[in-house]
């Protein structure tokens, strides 16, 4: 038997679960339809300005950062299901099976210090104001 | 200690579809009894995984936090309040849908459908014991890993289509958060992989039900979490950030943003999220009693062990649940700097280090 006719059966049911709930709902549920609920929710307060808001450059550096290290894994993953299976054949020495590893893994977490050191895992603070609380006189007794 | 569950006949695991279709004799209608077969299958395991999390969310949840803070909750309806889990989803699923006026309209209804059937994905390839699993692909790990990452583009979906800023901000931090924890993860997976020397989960449980030493007498079995605790603690860590649990739920700060990406989300909708992300949870435990706790095996017959199962994934329920009450949250650059800079560090080493304890073994 495919097993993968299974895993499509359960996508199926994993579908039909909530539109069947969807559909439940839409029958009992009721519908006062008014203008002012449907407002964006802001704590109550009157919303102000667009929601498409600038956001930290951070959440794209660590994006970025996440592809190089996803694509490693994907290709770590090979090497890890023969890596035991390789160590009892004779014919390949310790050295051969886990010296390319690592040196890939050097190599991206040479990669990782140098991101690291150059900030982008570091999150980025707007610089802060200087207030009249920062200019104070410092009482050192 | 019982051997691997899944119940073998001629060398193949023999699996929930291939057993509902001899025991109704739908085998026989070549593709498509196969394909009715494998739904009752994917039924039984949806409507299992969903009575878990039916138990969970309304119920379980507020009793373990009433308990931690020594409060009452629920025992109005039925034994131990148990009713309130009809009360609550018909309460939920009647209330009145308000969208909210910018919403952008088919992304706002497709991410709590994504959010939820997604997380059940996960559950096709899990052994529950006592022969209950649906399939058994090679690949299992990887789609494990793979199948779990799809709730992530459900909540950006919702946190972007909701046109709200707590949503927009929820949404963000969920995604940053998922993706500083998916590499520790899946690393610390690729270690347990090591061990085995396969992807595919019935062997991985298999693996685990050898003996690793002898104490006075009870055989202590080779669960990954005796052989490694150190990628065992890396690995519930990075699961509860992934399910964006305490230490870790920087994405739905109901302190700081309201709800997150699930603000603008009522009534039925609303459920929906909520449950995918208790079938997350569970999902997580599913895979943390897999890799680490040998599956579904345990004292008892190995007809026992869909029971071993649900015990195993209710402890990791649990944990999170005390989590959730005992540690503060982390803020979203210290969470960003503990992925990146502690776990993913970590993690290699975790994989280095069994890499090269393998081979000194070996």
């Amino acid at each position: 038997m495919n097993e993968w006719i299974a895993i499509g059966a359960l996508a199926l049911v994993g579908l039909l679960i909530p539109l069947s709930m969807m559909a439940v709902s839409y029958l009992l549920r009721p519908s006062v339809p008014e203008t002012s609920k449907r407002a964006t929710y802001e704590s109550g307060e009157v919303p102000t300005g667009g929601t498409r808001i600038r956001f930290n450059i951070q959440y794209y550096m660590v994006a970025l950062l996440f592809l190089v290290f996803d694509i490693e894994t994907v290709l770590l993953f090979p090497w890890a299901v023969v890596y035991r299976a390789a160590l009892d054949s004779p014919d390949i020495s310790l050295v051969s099976a886990l010296g390319p590893m690592l040196l890939f893994v050097a190599i991206l977490l040479v990669g990782l210090a140098w991101a690291w050191r150059n900030g982008a895992v570091e999150w980025t603070r707007a610089a802060r104001r200087r207030t009249d609380y920062d200019r104070r006189p410092i009482d050192h007794e | 200690m019982t051997g691997p569950v899944p119940l073998q006949s001629d060398g193949e695991t023999y699996l929930l579809p291939e057993r509902i279709a001899d025991l109704t004799g739908l085998g026989e209608f070549g593709i498509a009894g196969e394909s009715i077969a494998a739904l009752l299958g994917a039924a039984l395991v949806g409507t299992l995984m969903l009575t878990m999390t039916a138990v969970a969310g309304p119920w379980a949840k507020r009793k373990i936090t009433a308990a931690f803070t020594d409060r009452i909750a629920v025992n109005r309806i039925g034994p131990f309040g148990l009713f309130i889990i009809v009360a609550d989803a018909v309460r939920l699923i009647s209330k009145e849908l308000i969208v909210p006026e910018n919403a952008d309209r088919p992304a706002y209804d497709l991410a709590p459908i994504v959010v939820a059937g997604s997380a059940m994905l996960g559950f096709a390839v899990i052994p529950m014991g006592s022969g209950i699993q649906l399939a058994d692909p090679e690949v299992g790990v990887v789609y494990l890993f793979a199948v779990s990452g799809i709730a992530s583009i459900g909540l950006v979906m919702a946190g972007y289509a909701s046109a709200n800023k707590y949503s927009l901000m929820g949404g963000l931090r969920a995604v940053a958060q998922n993706v500083a924890y998916e590499i520790p993860l899946v690393v610390t997976g690729m270690s347990v992989v090591i061990f085995a020397g396969t992807l595919q989960l019935s062997e991985i449980v298999a693996v685990q039900a050898e003996p690793l030493i002898e104490l006075g007498g009870v055989a202590l079995p080779s669960w990954y979490a005796f052989v490694n605790p150190f990628a065992f603690g890396l690995f519930i860590a990075a699961n509860l950030a992934e399910v964006g649990r305490n230490p870790f739920d920087t994405p739905e700060a109901p302190t700081e943003i309201v709800a997150g990406y699930q603000t603008e989300y009522s009534s039925v909708y609303f459920v929906l999220i909520y449950l995918g992300e208790f079938l997350h949870i569970f999902l997580g435990g599913a895979i943390i009693a897999t890799l680490f706790l040998g599956g579904p095996a345990g004292p008892g017959p190995a007809a026992l062990g869909i029971v071993w199962y649900i015990v195993k994934i209710w402890a990791v329920f649990l944990l999170t649940q005390w989590f959730r009450s005992a540690l503060p949250r982390v803020r979203i650059d210290q969470l960003i700097e503990i992925g990146w800079k502690g776990m993913l560090v970590l993690s290699f080493a975790n994989l280095v280090l069994t890499a090269i304890l393998v081979g000194a073994i070996a």
